[in-house]
């Protein structure tokens, strides 16, 4: 194991998750305001949605690099949860679902909340995480956006039907899983933080094929943007598993066909 | 017999038969990835030195990634069957026939999620020198894959059931999802105990664990040759498959009769099922006492 990189020079490598954050969210806050001004370009949008999974699965990775083991997914789970209610809850409140102020209030309650029960595992549990409760409300508040996005593309422009209802499952677990699996996935000794976002990109645009298969065929919902999703979607995937691979075959100890260990009878 | 009755009577023993033939298939998809008990094993040989060809699967969990399978199959069941309904094609073939679209579109979205872990869990692998076999994913990946497609599409149509013949109030994609997270918690808590750990380690004291320096002996030799993700369901198949499917299934089948009593109008299930909990709670405390008594404690806690 000579060959090693030092762990100080990967950690000098690696984004702070909270940069990774910040443009996650500002990339989502236009997103938001480009669907709002014309739901034809909600390719852009999910384009712009993409980096909001990337800084979740970053705080995921944080998280759980100090061995929660199997707490990868209950943490992916439960910062879903969190955003996924913030933004469901947002619907039944406002009378005109989705306004002006949606993006903020989602971020800012999402965040609070995520930062709160951050602070009582750090203060409370005393769990030994360094930032815990920053990455925390990173899982939450990306959640939060992510999905706020992806309803409003389903949702015709902001109007809450009662067969946009029956896609919330899906949208909650299909988002909890894209933010908890990239580290998950890519658990093991020689993890490394690029190859895990960019396998969060993978996974964003995988999931949102299949909400872009879903709007398409939901009644209500506008053809055009769940379309442009699908589409920019599937290139998106085609595009993010090519660079991904890249790294993984760098990564890789050996890429073979098929054999066996040496020296080890069979 | 009423036809309201007769009814009910045919959703509880479809559903009833559909959950058990889903739990054979949930546990036989995850043991195909080793997706939650012999994951550990599998995540742990690189590290004491045994070099593996299994598929490593692994996503997050069995009850988190079933419930994707189960919600997104429905969903899409869901408005594909909408859609059928506009083109005139009758209620039933509507919905068996979506729920084979949803399922086939989901077993593809497992394939890729199954794909991107194991990739990226043998690349993690790296300083164990542990190189990546195209034939050990090639192999069980369609496998995985077949079984994904019949976990999503039995309880895609066990949530239509659900919904529609037992007439349970709740939407079909959410009853989908909890059928889904409950199963995989079943298949993970119960079936995948019975994953070969038995057989390989009977030379140690039951309950005694396993130390570290044998971890991952399991994932090396099978019944033939070098051991693969394709023998573990094989293994699996009699024992951990079944025993999840008689869970949850008996789970869905008991549930499902207390909708046939109407004697205390809205408490009638709950005092139903608080009946069943008592029973099965008394049985199971005789189980255990009964097996303690033949067998002896468990090491260590022969105090207690």
């Amino acid at each position: 194991m000579t060959d090693e990189i030092p762990a100080e020079e990967v950690e000098k490598k690696e984004i702070p998750n909270i940069k990774l954050y910040i443009v996650a969210m500002i990339t989502g806050i236009i997103g938001y305001y480009i669907l709002l001004a014309n739901p034809n370009l909600a390719f852009i949008s999910i384009i712009l949605a993409w980096p909001a999974i990337v800084a979740g699965a970053g705080g995921v990775e944080h998280l759980c690099r100090y061995g929660l083991g199997t707490g990868t997914s209950s943490i992916g789970y439960w910062g879903t949860a969190v955003g996924a209610t913030v933004v469901f809850a947002t619907i039944f409140i406002s009378s005109q679902v989705f306004n002006l102020y949606s993006p903020f209030i989602v971020i800012i309650v999402g965040t609070i909340i995520g930062y709160i029960v951050g602070l009582c595992a750090e203060r409370i549990i005393n769990m030994k995480i360094p930032q815990q409760a920053q990455q925390s409300f990173i899982i939450t508040g990306s959640a939060a956006i992510f999905i706020l996005i992806v309803l409003e593309v389903l949702s015709s422009g902001g109007v809450a039907t009662t067969e946009l209802y029956y896609t919330f499952p899906v949208i909650y677990i299909g988002t909890a899983l894209v933010i908890l699996h990239p580290y998950n996935g890519s658990l093991g000794a020689g993890e490394k933080q690029s190859r895990t976002l960019l396998l969060a990109l993978c996974e964003a645009s995988l999931i949102t094929t299949l909400f872009g298969i879903i709007g398409v065929l939901l009644p209500n919902a506008p053809f055009i943007p769940a379309l442009g999703v699908l589409i920019i979607s599937l290139i998106g995937l085609v595009v993010f598993v090519r660079w991904w691979w890249k790294l993984t075959k760098r990564d890789t100890y050996d890429v073979v066909w098929s054999g066996y260990p040496a020296g080890v009878e069979h | 017999m009423e036809p309201v009755t007769l009814t009910l009577m045919i959703g509880v023993g479809l559903a009833g038969a559909i959950a058990f033939i889903a739990g054979i298939i949930e546990d036989a998809e995850s043991d195909a990835g080793s997706a939650s008990n012999p994951n550990s094993q599998v995540q742990l040989a690189p590290q004491i030195g045994h070099i593996i060809r299994y598929y490593d699967k692994a996503i997050a969990g069995e009850p988190p990634q079933n419930g994707l399978w189960a919600a997104a199959a429905c969903t899409i069941a869901l408005v594909v069957s909408w859609r059928f309904l506009d083109l005139g094609i009758g209620q039933y073939y509507a919905v068996f026939f979506a729920a084979v679209v949803g399922a086939a579109i989901v077993c593809l979205v497992q394939g890729c999620f199954g794909v991107f872990a194991h990739l990226s869990r043998i690349a993690s692998f790296n300083p164990f020198k542990q190189p990546l076999y195209w034939d050990a994913l090639l192999t069980p990946l369609p496998y995985s894959m077949g079984l994904a497609f019949l976990t999503a599409l039995l309880l895609t149509l066990l949530a239509f059931i659900t919904g529609g013949l037992l007439g349970n109030p709740f939407a079909p994609p959410l009853l989908a999802l909890i059928f889904g997270v409950s199963l995989g918690s079943i298949a993970s808590g119960t079936g995948d105990i019975q994953y070969g750990a038995e057989r390989l380690y009977q030379h140690h004291i039951f309950g005694s664990g396993i130390q570290i320096s044998k971890m991952g002996d399991i994932d090396l030799k099978g019944e033939y040759g070098f051991r693969n993700s394709v023998d573990t369901p094989y293994f699996c198949m009699r024992l951990g498959g079944t025993i999840t499917a008689f869970a949850f299934g008996l789970i869905i089948f008991l549930d499902g009769w207390t909708r046939l009593f109407t004697f205390a109008g809205a408490w009638t299930s709950v005092i139903l099922e608080a009946i069943v909990v008592i029973v099965l709670f008394i049985f199971l405390v005789w189980l255990e006492k009964f097996t303690r008594n033949s067998y002896g404690p468990y090491p260590g806690q022969e105090d207690l």
